[in-house]
């Protein structure tokens, strides 16, 4: 079956994904859902075009981490 | 030239704020915004919009000069007025055979890769944006099409996971009937309850752990995000390439899925005859009769069965709309009729004992099965046993509420001594003096004139066809 074949790129995002989740915050239940999650989950089930994008999307992610730094910083100056 | 109709606004299409449905005398309308219209008029000028439609795929939908068919003050509403193919007979989602939602949610599916191929999206995925023409299905909601924002992620799949894929899964996978579920909740099954009942081994079911799992637990945690979602997607370079990954992904776990019961007690359905050979062609005769009395606009066939008494109205009807509470049943006449291609015979799964009530905001955004098309022929068929004896509804008003769809009406009652009603009496106290047939003659009278009666082979099994006094 063709969805065996996907198993190791799967299993590598998945444990990406996983990290993600585990190491972050804890869970935080709104009165509200805006669909952040479902939109986000869109570049695990993007298949293999999405593994340049989860790249850079964490990359962003990671660069902002020293620009929200850099503001504060600059806050409490 | 503006006529005289009398127009309504469609309670239901209120979710929209730039389109709104409306009826007028044998047409629908739906008047368009500003925003709309642009969103139309890319639609129109694709080249899988009039193919969708001359496949019946699409509603038939054109625009139309409303200074000459709607009276002007109503013209002057909308900055467009559009005209669609009329529905023969509404229904929704929680009316619908585990195969008729598996067919509607792969329409959704096709409609939604071949408009991202012209730059186009489906901007939500409500089940209730499929309706029917007997076996197929027709996508309504012109509206909900909208030109791709570059580096937008599918808004529509959550939606699509609540109200397609869960009540498929929990059918496929659990065995549990997502109807009730699906009527008790407008909007579909969270992602957060349909992981809640996922067990380990059904994690590793397809679609499963990403779908249910891993959206619930995403859901969870991004749900208070303070974070632009849609901006940082875009700037990581997000794109429809991976919205038509996920879709074709999607449409092979959708393909996937059956209902095993369905496809292990197909066999025994066919040859479950309750009544006599004799029986059975003497009422298959009566029934001919009547359906070819005259020619029959809606016929209801309550208690439809495997459908063959629908499938004898619809040779003289201009559609039947065909019930039963038993959705193996429906399941079954479904399949039959997608094979035949067949478009005047809607089956549906509803206990007419508890039929689908009115819903949603104020109780008119989905409409109670009797207000949504009186029928001008009832077909009640072996089924005034199970409405007395099994629902326990005094007969009396089980006739009065035939009555009251105001309607021609062949029934049929069994008697107390046919073994059919002897099983059901079986570990039942017999509290039902009503359901004798002097009383059942009394009061099918008092409401109905009755033009023809007939007493089958078997003596326990006796036809009616009358026509309702009011």
């Amino acid at each position: 079956m063709s969805h065996k074949k996907k198993e190791p790129m799967f299993i590598v995002v998945s444990i990406t994904v996983f990290w993600f989740l585990l190491v972050s915050t804890i869970p935080a239940y709104a009165y509200l859902d805006p669909g952040s999650g479902s939109m986000l989950l869109q570049l695990l089930l993007g298949g293999v075009a999405a593994l340049a994008v989860i790249l850079k999307f964490y990359w962003n992610r990671f660069l902002s981490l020293f620009r929200r730094d850099k503001k504060i910083k600059e806050g409490t100056k | 030239m503006g006529s005289n109709y009398a127009y309504h606004l469609e309670p239901g299409s209120f979710r929209d704020r730039n389109s709104r449905v409306f009826y007028g005398a044998n047409a629908v309308f739906r008047g368009l915004g500003e925003t709309a219209l642009h969103e139309w008029e890319a639609l129109s000028s694709t080249a899988f919009f009039p193919r969708s439609m001359a496949e019946g795929k699409l509603v038939h939908t054109e625009r139309i000069d409303p200074t000459e068919e709607l009276t002007s003050a109503l013209a002057g509403d909308w900055a467009a007025v559009l005209k669609h193919q009329i529905i023969p007979f509404v229904s929704y989602p929680y009316e619908w055979s585990f195969g008729m939602l598996k067919d509607a949610a792969l329409l959704q599916l096709e409609l939604l890769l071949v408009a991202l191929d012209e730059d186009m999206i489906l901007k939500d995925s409500s089940a209730f944006n499929v309706q029917w023409k007997g076996a197929k299905p027709i996508f309504i909601d012109v509206a909900s099409f909208e030109r791709l924002t570059p580096g937008e992620p599918w808004v529509g799949y959550r939606q699509f996971c609540q109200m397609f894929l869960y009540p498929l899964f929990l059918l496929a996978y659990k065995n549990v009937s997502f109807q009730p579920w699906l009527r008790g909740c407008i909007d579909g099954i969270e992602a957060e309850h349909c992981n809640s009942l996922m067990s380990v081994r059904d994690f590793l079911r397809p679609g499963v752990f990403l779908h249910v799992y891993l959206q619930s637990k995403m859901q969870a945690k991004y749900a208070q995000t303070q974070k632009d979602t849609k901006g940082e997607l875009r700037a990581a370079g997000f794109n429809k390439d991976l919205i038509k990954s996920n879709v074709r992904s999607l449409d092979k776990t959708v393909r996937g899925l059956t209902w095993k019961r369905a496809s292990s007690e197909w066999s025994n359905y066919a040859n479950d005859n309750t009544y006599t050979g004799i029986d059975r062609e003497m009422k298959m005769g009566f029934v001919r009769d009547v359906v070819h009395s005259r020619p029959w606009n809606l016929v209801w066939d309550l208690g439809c069965n495997t459908g063959a008494f629908s499938r004898l109205a619809a040779e003289n009807a201009r559609y039947v709309v065909a019930m039963d509470a038993d959705q193996l049943s429906i399941e079954r006449f479904y399949q039959a009729l997608k094979v035949e291609g067949n478009t005047s015979i809607l089956p549906l799964v509803i206990n007419i004992a508890d039929a689908s009530p009115n819903l949603g905001w104020r109780g008119l955004e989905r409409k109670a099965l009797i207000e949504r098309g009186k029928p001008d022929l009832i077909l009640c068929l072996a089924l005034i046993h199970h409405v007395v004896i099994s629902a326990n509804i005094p007969l009396a008003e089980f006739i009065d509420w035939l009555s009251s769809l105001g309607a021609s009406l062949v029934i049929e009652f069994v008697t107390k001594e046919d073994p059919m009603v002897q099983t059901l009496l079986r570990n039942k106290e017999d509290n039902y003096t009503d359901y004798e047939i002097k009383y059942f003659e009394q009061s099918l009278d008092r409401a109905f004139e009755v033009a023809k009666r007939e007493v089958l082979a078997s003596g326990t099994r006796i036809l009616y066809f009358a026509h309702a006094r009011i």
